[in-house]
């Protein structure tokens, strides 16, 4: 039997770091997300937008952490908002626990690729995520219920508004994921049950 | 300039014509919203691509463990705009992040994937333009391939595409699945990164995308050369592995100690 190797000691001490996804369409609002909970400055590498020169957007992906206790972090990785760097999308999906999907309902050529985004990364990782509407105005039932249905989220996944630029609106929504993966580690550890509670504070 | 329609001019008749002239320049392909090239150098094939916007040997690099993805996005940051993929190529053994000979392998591979794709667009137009490429001379990586060569490996392909699509008409409801390698269960290591003489040819179980197909290697990308092959009727690939799924040592104790954390903030 071979030993482990000597670098392996030092990573096991370090403690554990869990990581999280923030995903959604160009423009979303995914790098303030990140900005408004990160403990860190957030690395991430931004250029302006072509034609507008007060915009920017992320080329490869926004990085955040959020330490939970001094053996506990959280790592928050935003992915790029352009398609042309999907293929990053592989690369940070890998061993997180959930993702949050959050878009803009104002931009209605969001939508189509929100929907495209929600069944890849579906299909990349079997982990729950939350669909997050930023920026919204006006009835909150009301965009929840139309997002849901324009999106065909399914039942068990919270549907929930938020201001990427509040704090306590951060907070929730990643309580709300975990909540989620809370549930979704209880269910395939201890087997099927027979009705798994529906959880999520939203619609 | 050359220029014309798919209809009249298939893209293996232009190419076989500027081989011929030895012409050096850009082929520019275009079908609906699709937009694709063939850069020459003397009449042989550089480079190509069928998705211009998009860095398909990215993908390629991370899929055959060639390449870090912090090393890659290190670089891609040094680019302005989106490279070609030897532009790439050439940045990421300038920067030592690979082995040219790998990347060679990687990029003509990509390059008749890429005129593969072109050969199967029913219609379109096209346009050649001339001009002298300023990296013209000894760089650190560069590729020459033969028209005739390529031609023929992708004409191969569409044959054997071809009968095989004929064989099986329930091609288009294939539900790709991935069967795990033995040493892929969870605790197991890690398969190793191809060596220099490996490439990207690294021993895998066989992966099953539906009932026709069954191709073999260790990577996503491998799956999706295979199912893409049809433009018009396009295949999903599913490909699930023990590494996407939630890591099995967090527990329900953990993560109610995030949720308490993150609630404290």
């Amino acid at each position: 039997m071979s030993r482990p190797a000597a670098s392996d000691t030092p990573r096991r001490r370090r403690g554990r770091t869990l990581k999280v996804v923030v995903t959604g369409p160009y423009d979303a609002g995914k790098t303030t997300f990140i900005r408004t909970i990160s403990e860190i400055t957030v690395l991430s590498t931004e250029r302006p937008v072509s034609g507008d020169d007060d915009a920017t957007t992320t080329v490869a992906m926004d990085f955040g952490r959020i330490t939970v206790a001094g053996d506990l972090a959280l790592y928050l990785f935003g992915t790029p908002g352009q398609q042309r760097f999907e293929f990053m999308w592989d690369i940070l999906a890998e061993g997180m626990l959930g993702f949050v999907l959050l878009l803009d309902p104002a931009r209605t050529d969001g939508m189509d690729e929100a929907r495209r985004i929600q069944q890849t990364f579906t299909e990349l990782a079997d982990v729950p995520h939350v669909v997050a509407i930023n920026k919204a105005t006006g009835d909150d039932a009301v965009v929840i219920a139309d997002v849901r249905a324009r999106l065909e989220v399914p039942e068990h996944t919270p549907v929930v508004t938020c201001d990427a630029r509040e704090r306590d609106d951060v907070k929730r929504v990643l309580v709300t994921l975990l909540e989620q993966v809370r549930d979704h580690v209880r269910a395939t550890t201890a087997g099927p049950r027979p009705q798994r509670r529906a959880t999520g504070a939203s619609s | 300039m050359l220029e014309g329609d798919l209809t009249d001019f298939s893209i293996p008749d232009v190419l076989r014509l500027l081989a011929f002239t030895s012409k050096t320049g850009r082929l520019t392909v275009a079908f609906d919203a699709r937009h694709g090239r063939v850069d020459l150098v003397d009449g042989r094939v550089r480079d190509a691509s069928a998705e211009a916007d998009r860095l398909q040997l990215a993908r390629r690099v991370l899929g055959s463990g060639v390449v870090e993805g912090s090393a890659l996005l290190e670089v891609l940051d040094g680019f302005d705009q989106l490279p070609t993929d030897l532009e790439l190529a050439r940045a990421l053994v300038t920067a030592g992040a690979a082995e040219p000979g790998i990347l060679a392998e990687l990029v003509r591979a990509q390059t008749v994937d890429a005129v593969a794709d072109l050969l199967r667009w029913p219609e379109g137009r096209f346009q050649f333009t001339t001009s002298d490429p300023a990296d013209r001379g000894p760089t650190v990586l560069d590729l020459a391939v033969a028209v005739d060569e390529l031609l023929d490996e992708t004409t191969r392909r569409l044959e054997a595409w071809a009968a095989l699509e004929a064989r099986e008409r329930a091609l288009g409801g294939a539900e790709p699945q991935r069967v795990p390698a033995p040493d892929t269960a969870p605790g197991a290591a890690a398969p190793a990164a191809p060596d220099a003489t490996a490439g990207a040819a690294a021993p895998a179980a066989p992966v099953d995308v539906g009932p026709a197909v069954t191709v073999a290697g260790p990577d996503a990308d491998l799956v999706e050369v295979a199912t893409q092959a049809t433009a018009a009727r396009p295949l999903r690939a599913t490909v699930r592995t023990d590494r996407m799924r939630t890591d099995p040592t967090v527990d329900e104790d953990l993560v109610s100690r995030l949720i308490a954390g993150v609630e404290a903030l």
